[in-house]
């Protein structure tokens, strides 16, 4: 079983605790008490390590805040059938809930610290066409991600995701083209110090901050993505059908917005070499641009969701649940 | 009317209120006329039959006033069971000056009469034969004959006797009030007697000696008092050692319960002010500590405490306790060669018996300081042994517990924590930790606080708890708007989810 908190391939067992009626499910590598909502139904809801990777202010926390936001306060629930999302301990409990009450008190959440973190833990049960499973959210500081040596020290989980989401806020770097193939590089480099294998995982390249690269889709060639993000509130994902169909469309069309217009041609020939799959995906977490801090109106997050549908979608690969999805089950 | 916690009313316990008793100075030593008498009932019956008729109408009497006074027989069993020398006498001298029962007297005056009346022929028969060879079938029938109406004299002296005698003068009478090194001298003498006799018998010295042995041997058993007297071990009433025989008698009754044995107490010192007098203060003290019991570990070292109304306190809490007491209970019967074991062992076992009355109802007790219920728990003690209790899952306590079903509450806007009202409520809100509960009610709360609760339930690995959850049914008042996702997490972990 893996371990929620060092990502260890361990048994873990169950201990009586003393002084308690209750009994604990303790990791043998890292003492760490699992929950028993984990441990208990781990075959049930298999794990999903969602590992952001990013520089320092291109949106890492804000999507965790944001998407927290969208699973907990919009309609997913009324419009999918079999939805709900629940976190599994106390401080997912205290993080989904303390981010949710910032976005809603107009305020942003802080940068992260630089440190090896503690995963948000949330049970997402009746996704469609997705099976149900654990989604382990981890975060870490920006600058983790600067140096290989640093992304090693601090950022350790990514070595057990399956799929490296990779968020990018364009308008946020001075050399698009550069900076992306900085990031690539360093991950792949880390990676291989860590003794992981990217040719085992999938990534998925998240463009943030899509309110702000609306404006460069307006009006030219890229206006089908304009448009696929202004709509992308959660009332589209009511229909579920054909859904995963035009995320792979919107994927091809950001790879050749990629190509064209960020001329990142090497980011894409590093990744495409170093990773079983590449996609594409574009959010916007919070639906307009903040002041500073401050959100001056309601946050509307904006595909929110792909990210994790892509991630989703690249753990639970295989014959099982491709007739599952094609089932509907 | 929902009510906190701390100011609730008193818990329901398993004991009974206390009747305090006016507090006067401990006396060691209990003036027997002092104590309640039995209805004597008046007869003008003159003639040998009028008045046995008038013995045996008392005697049916006396069996209903038995039963009307069962308290006696509480205390009696108490007392066989102490291991308390001290308590012991102090118990007796409630007791000791009760009349013996009819039905007892006459079959220890018939037992006697027949061995008597037996020896008595037997010696008949042999003096009988004198000179000449025995006649066994006459030395059979004489002994048969005396024992026969030794047994029946014995009876209707016993019957006519009556209520004359005191259960001390009996007891005394039946060790002859002897210390056990004397009763087993004159048991090895009687013994030694017969074998004597049997040896010469068959050595053929003749019927002389055999008259001897047998004559001294009916004088001991008819005149043991003389010889008492003779070798001056009489010691009257005062029931020196009669007591210390008390394991022997009545093994088949159980020791009383706690509850039972100060219910019993508390009547003794009603109807009687010399029983007051000595237990009044006694039972007075053990209820204003059972208030405030201190730990275990004091209570445990007051069992050697010089006095014995210390001990007897000590040890009334430390069963009052149940299963807090038995950890330190328990590494005291663990010492081999510590003084305390034996009683530590005695009090396990009491605790052990005491708690197993709640053994049907465990599900349907809450111990209101740790919200759990009642369960079963095991302390290993020296050996192989192993004691079973039954207390408060959490800390064992089985003094206060609370009958009834519990409901979970999430209500923001509930007084206080707990609701004492059948069923219990406990706001979960106020308390943010789990307990032993049969329902939810989820009155007003937010999707967080649901969803915190819900995590706790889910993650709950109490063995006890955790089917249950599958199978409880979960209400959703009115004013309650959960969100469609919050309504599926609870459907998810609980049997039924209803909004009203």
């Amino acid at each position: 079983m893996l371990c929620p908190f060092c990502l260890a391939d361990e048994r873990i067992k169950q201990q009586k605790l003393p002084n308690s009626l209750a009994s604990a499910y303790i990791c043998p590598n890292c003492n760490e008490q699992a929950p028993a909502l984990y441990a208990q139904d781990n075959r049930k809801y298999p794990p999903v390590v969602i590992s952001a990777i990013g520089f320092r202010q291109h949106g890492k926390t804000v999507y965790f805040a944001s998407l927290f936001y969208t699973l907990k306060k919009l309609t997913l629930a009324r419009d999918w059938p079999e939805f709900f999302t629940m976190s599994l301990n106390e401080d997912s409990l205290d993080t989904v809930y303390g981010n949710v009450r910032m976005l809603e008190g107009g305020t942003l959440p802080d940068s992260t610290p630089k440190n090896f973190p503690r995963p948000t833990m949330i049970r997402a049960e009746g996704v469609p066409m997705q099976p149900d499973c654990t989604l382990l959210f981890f975060d870490t500081g920006g600058e983790c991600f600067e140096r290989p040596t640093q992304l090693v020290q601090f950022a350790g989980f990514v070595r057990r995701a399956k799929a490296a989401l990779l968020l990018i806020s364009v308008p946020d770097l001075d050399d698009p083209r550069a900076g992306m193939q900085q990031l690539l590089n360093t991950y792949v480099v880390g990676m291989r110090e860590l003794g992981g294998r990217t040719d085992d995982q999938h990534l998925i390249v998240v463009y943030t901050k899509g309110d702000h690269l609306a404006a460069r889709f307006a009006g030219g060639p890229w206006e089908d993505l304009r448009t696929y993000l202004v709509r992308g509130s959660v009332d589209d994902l009511a229909r579920p059908d054909g859904y995963m169909e035009r995320m792979h469309h919107v994927s091809d069309r950001l790879l050749a917005f990629t190509e064209q217009e960020l001329h990142a041609h090497e980011f894409i020939n590093a990744a495409e070499a170093n990773f079983k799959s590449v996609n594409f995906s574009i959010i916007s977490a919070l639906g307009a641009a903040p002041q500073g801090a401050r959100l001056p109106v309601k946050i509307v997050p904006r595909r929110i969701l792909d990210p994790v549908l892509w991630i989703m979608e690249k753990s639970f690969t295989g014959p099982v649940y491709a007739f599952r999805r094609w089932w509907g089950l | 009317m929902s009510q906190g916690f701390q100011q609730q009313e008193q818990p329901q316990t398993l004991s009974r209120p206390f009747q305090p008793v006016a507090e006067t100075d401990v006396r060691p030593d209990v003036d027997s006329k002092e104590f309640e008498q039995p209805p004597q009932v008046e007869t003008q019956a003159t003639s040998f039959f009028d008045r046995l008729l008038a013995r045996l109408g008392r005697f049916g009497k006396t069996q209903v006033a038995a039963h009307d006074y069962s308290w006696h027989n509480i205390i009696w069993r108490e007392w066989r069971h102490t291991t308390d020398e001290d308590y012991a006498q102090h118990l007796f001298a409630l007791v000791g000056d009760r009349p013996v029962s009819g039905a007892i007297a006459a079959l220890t005056g018939g037992l006697s009469g027949l061995i008597y009346g037996g020896m008595l022929g037997l010696l008949l028969a042999l003096i009988t034969a004198l000179g000449d060879p025995i006649i066994m079938s006459l030395a059979l029938g004489l002994s048969i004959t005396g024992a026969v109406l030794g047994g029946a004299g014995g009876c209707l002296t016993s019957l006519l006797r009556g209520q004359g005698l005191s259960w001390r003068t009996w007891l005394a009478q039946l060790t002859f009030n002897l210390n056990p090194t004397e009763l087993g001298l004159l048991s090895s003498v009687t013994l030694a007697g017969i074998i004597t006799w049997f040896f010469t018998w068959q050595a053929g010295f003749g019927h002389v000696a055999s008259i001897i042995i047998v004559g001294i041997l009916l004088l001991e058993g008819l005149g043991a008092r003389v010889m008492v007297w003779l070798l001056g071990l009489d010691r009257g009433k005062q029931p020196h050692y009669s007591h210390r025989y008390r394991a022997g008698y009545f093994w088949w009754r159980d020791r009383p319960y706690r509850t039972e044995f100060e219910t019993a107490l508390r009547k003794a010192c009603a109807v009687s002010s010399g029983a007051t007098e000595i237990w009044g203060p006694v039972l007075e003290n053990l209820e204003q500590q059972r208030k405030q019991p201190g730990p275990p570990e004091q209570l445990v070292e007051n069992l050697r405490h010089v006095d014995w109304a210390e001990r007897f306190t000590a040890a009334q809490l430390l069963i009052t306790l149940g299963g807090v007491a038995a950890p330190p209970l328990q590494a005291a019967a663990s010492q081999r060669g510590s003084i305390l074991r034996r009683k530590a062992m005695d009090l396990l076992r009491q605790i052990e018996r005491e708690t197993t009355q709640l053994a049907d109802q465990c599900w349907n007790l809450l111990c209101p300081r740790c919200l759990r219920r009642c369960g079963r728990h095991s302390v290993p003690v020296a050996g192989d042994m192993t004691i079973i209790y039954y207390g408060c899952r959490m800390c064992g306590q089985s003094h206060v517990l609370w009958p009834g079903q519990v409901v979970a509450v999430l209500d923001t806007d509930m007084p206080g924590n707990v609701e004492r009202s059948d069923p219990f409520r406990v706001n979960w809100l106020t308390r943010r930790f789990l307990f032993d509960f049969d329902e939810v009610e989820i009155i007003r709360a937010t999707d967080e606080e649901v969803e915190r609760f819900v995590v706790q339930v889910g993650n709950d690995t109490d063995p006890v708890r955790q089917g249950r959850y599958q199978h409880m049914p979960c209400r959703i008042g009115p004013e309650c708007h959960l969100s469609e996702n919050t309504m599926r997490v609870l459907g998810r972990v609980f049997g039924t989810v209803v909004q009203k």
